[in-house]
């Protein structure tokens, strides 16, 4: 059966799309059929992360009738499937999120997991994005703003009958001026179920194009994410070790010709 | 606007404080660094240097235009307001990163806006004529809270908090003095409630760590006023007005300025936080978090169409539609009789099903046997009467219309 999992925050900018596009490759690598949703109309970055920007139907097309689902899956790294929402905001006023479902329905057939990038805030479409799924992962940053809305969002998904499957806790920091993993599990009342570092090669890797667990798989956010993703479907992850060689032993290897 | 995003000093919701309060307290206080204001996914900033707000920004908007977007969001209830200090000497470092953010002299026009409110609740205290002398109350209310903390308690006596604390309850008129409006202490009580909880669980070096606080708080990190910390208890009164409304959030402050020498003491405070299990009531006080209320909850879900009907619901539209098709239906000069029925779905989306048998004025032999042009119209003008009725019992989802199949039989 297939798994419809929404990730959502509440509060935007916290990392969502970045963690939905490196899971859906993560749960890809995997071997699971694994269908990433960009279902942020309004907002749309999946495909800029991805490296998949400029695709000709997208789920805008599909929302306004333009276009039917199927023409709007694209083949994305490691082999991902990905339904781009649109950048362009023409035809933004002729979406009826109503379609979502149809489409859902069509994509659920063809893929073991159903990656919903949900929207930020609580409005109709983040509602509809959330309502649509089963399960649901609750991504927020050590901060009290951020916090605040993802509690709100649980509040909501858990009204419409999702499953919350845990928080992920994005762009953690070993400072104690943010809120602790014991902290944020005790307010969302929510297991916390990865802890995601802050890490620089984030934005590098979207500014590639390209997600990190691929540009950069030894780094600890893309082993976090790797585990996150084993942890979803029960398989068993062995985190990749950075090169411990010093930049020295680097650079004589490099001089002596050796890699 | 780039700033260092630390742990606030202090942080509420728009309800609980007074925009005005709030400018003119960081004003008095000189404050150098910021406040974030948080509008739902929206972001807001003030940077203040020596009290001065000299830079601003809410979302793409910058200068005046992000002062009154600001003074907008300020009106939301749920808008959340961070206060970040900053080094003094880190300001012009600041000022410099968000140079396109800096206010002109037009943007002090709506500043001063704001922050008059204030001005006009002052007038309230004046009703108090008895705190009339202004210079006494520095030694009379050392004296008196001395006085009143060992008649009235026997903890705290050093505690400028617990002075504010007993003060209300031994002594109003005083008290109204000192702090300019009287509608916050009613507020006042319930934090030092919680403050002196906390007191009684750490029994004996809570308190002295407790009695520093509030100069902490006071004094932006670059100032090392402690040693004035006599002099300045003239002036904490009116800091704390508003401060002890979010004491929660204020025992966070003095763990984040570790440059002055009570640091030691608020590592310990943090290790018995993290020791000590926690209990989420208090946690959601302290950084000022509000679980979302019922109402909230279902007028968000009412503005998403799908499980916002229940099974119950459906057969109580059922059945509205019915009546109110058949009443309009009637209404038809030519039918003399109709019967209408409404079948929902609700499985799969809000889908309907109306099913209209009418019986018309009596017609002649041959009109019965062919049909005339007239039932078409009179069928069409059926579905119409019903579609309108669908419509108007579906008001904020019009388009639902589409999802209902009319049929008709005229006989």
């Amino acid at each position: 059966m297939t798994r419809v999992i929404t990730v959502a925050s509440g509060k935007g900018g916290v990392g969502k799309t970045t963690i939905t596009a490196n899971l859906g490759v993560a749960l890809a690598t995997y071997g699971e059929e694994t269908i990433v949703l960009d279902a942020d109309v309004a907002m749309a970055n999946l495909e800029l992360i991805l490296g998949m920007e400029g695709k000709s139907v997208t789920l805008h097309d599909v929302l306004s009738g333009a276009a039917v689902i199927e023409d709007a899956i694209y083949e994305g790294p490691g082999g991902v499937k990905v339904v781009p929402a649109g950048i362009s905001l023409e035809g933004l006023r002729k979406i009826k999120m109503d379609r979502l479902e149809s489409a859902l329905e069509v994509l659920v057939e063809n893929a073991d997991i159903l990656l919903i990038d949900a929207p930020a805030g609580l409005e109709k479409d983040a509602l509809a994005a959330i309502a649509a799924a089963q399960e649901m992962i609750l991504v927020t940053t050590p901060e009290v703003p951020s916090i605040s809305d993802a509690l709100k969002t649980k509040i909501i998904a858990n009204k419409l009958g999702v499953d919350i499957i845990g928080v992920v806790i994005n762009r953690e920091q070993h400072d104690k001026t943010f809120l602790t993993v014991t902290e944020i599990e005790t307010i969302l009342e929510v297991q916390v179920i990865a802890v995601i570092p802050d890490d620089p090669e984030v934005s590098r890797a979207a500014a590639f194009g390209e997600p990190l667990i691929i540009k950069n798989p030894k780094s600890p956010t893309s082993n976090a994410i790797m585990q996150l993703g084993a942890d979803l479907i029960g398989e068993e992850y062995q985190p990749i070790e950075p090169d411990k060689k010093g930049v020295i032993s680097k650079l004589v290897e490099g001089l002596l010709g050796r890699r | 606007m780039d700033l260092p995003i630390t742990r606030p000093s202090m942080m509420c919701y728009a309800d609980e404080l007074v925009m005005a309060d709030l400018l003119n307290d960081l004003s008095l206080k000189k404050h150098n660094g910021f406040i974030r204001i948080t509008s739902g996914d929206e972001e807001g900033f003030i940077l203040f240097k020596e009290g001065k707000e000299i830079a601003a920004s809410y979302l793409r908007y910058s200068r005046v235009d992000a002062i009154e977007k600001i003074k907008a969001a300020m009106e939301d209830e749920t808008t959340l307001i961070e206060i970040f200090n900053v080094r003094s000497n880190q300001i012009d470092f600041y000022m410099d990163m968000n140079k396109p953010y800096i206010i002109g002299s037009e943007a002090y026009i709506l500043i001063d806006e704001l922050k008059k409110p204030i001005e006009i609740n002052e007038p309230e205290p004046v009703p108090m004529p008895k705190a009339v002398p202004k210079p006494k109350p520095v030694s009379e209310a050392l004296k008196e809270s001395e006085h009143i903390s060992k008649t009235i308690t026997d903890t705290d006596k050093q505690n400028p908090l617990s002075k504010h604390e007993d003060d209300p309850v031994s002594n109003p008129p005083k008290l109204s003095n000192d702090i300019k409006t009287s509608s916050e202490e009613n507020k006042v009580v319930p934090n030092h409630d919680h403050a002196s909880e906390t007191e009684t669980k750490h029994d004996k070096e809570v308190p002295k760590i407790q009695s520093q606080e509030p100069l902490v708080e006071k004094n932006p990190v670059d100032e090392p006023v402690p040693e004035k910390a006599s002099e300045n208890v003239n002036k904490e009164p009116e800091l704390k007005e508003y401060k002890v409304k979010v004491s929660s959030t204020e025992k966070k402050v003095p763990g984040e300025i570790n440059s002055t020498p009570k640091s030691p003491e608020n590592d310990t405070e943090t290790k018995e936080n993290t020791e000590a299990p926690l209990d989420r009531s208090e946690l959601m006080k302290k950084y000022g978090i509000k679980d979302i209320q019922e109402e909230d909850v279902s007028n968000i879900l009412e503005s998403y169409k799908g499980g916002s009907v229940s099974d119950e619901d459906v057969e109580k539209i059922e059945l509205t539609l019915m009546n109110k098709i058949k009443k309009s239906l009637l209404g038809i000069p030519k039918i003399r009789g109709a019967e209408v029925m409404v079948f929902l779905d609700n499985n799969n989306g809000l889908t309907g099903k109306v099913n209209i048998m009418i019986e018309s004025e009596t017609k002649g032999f041959l009109s019965k046997i062919m049909r005339d042009s007239n039932d078409d119209n009179l069928e069409r003008q059926i579905v119409d009467i019903s579609q309108i009725e669908i419509r108007k019992s579906f008001r904020k989802y019009p388009e639902i219309v589409d999802k209902f199949n009319v049929n008709v039989e005229i006989s």
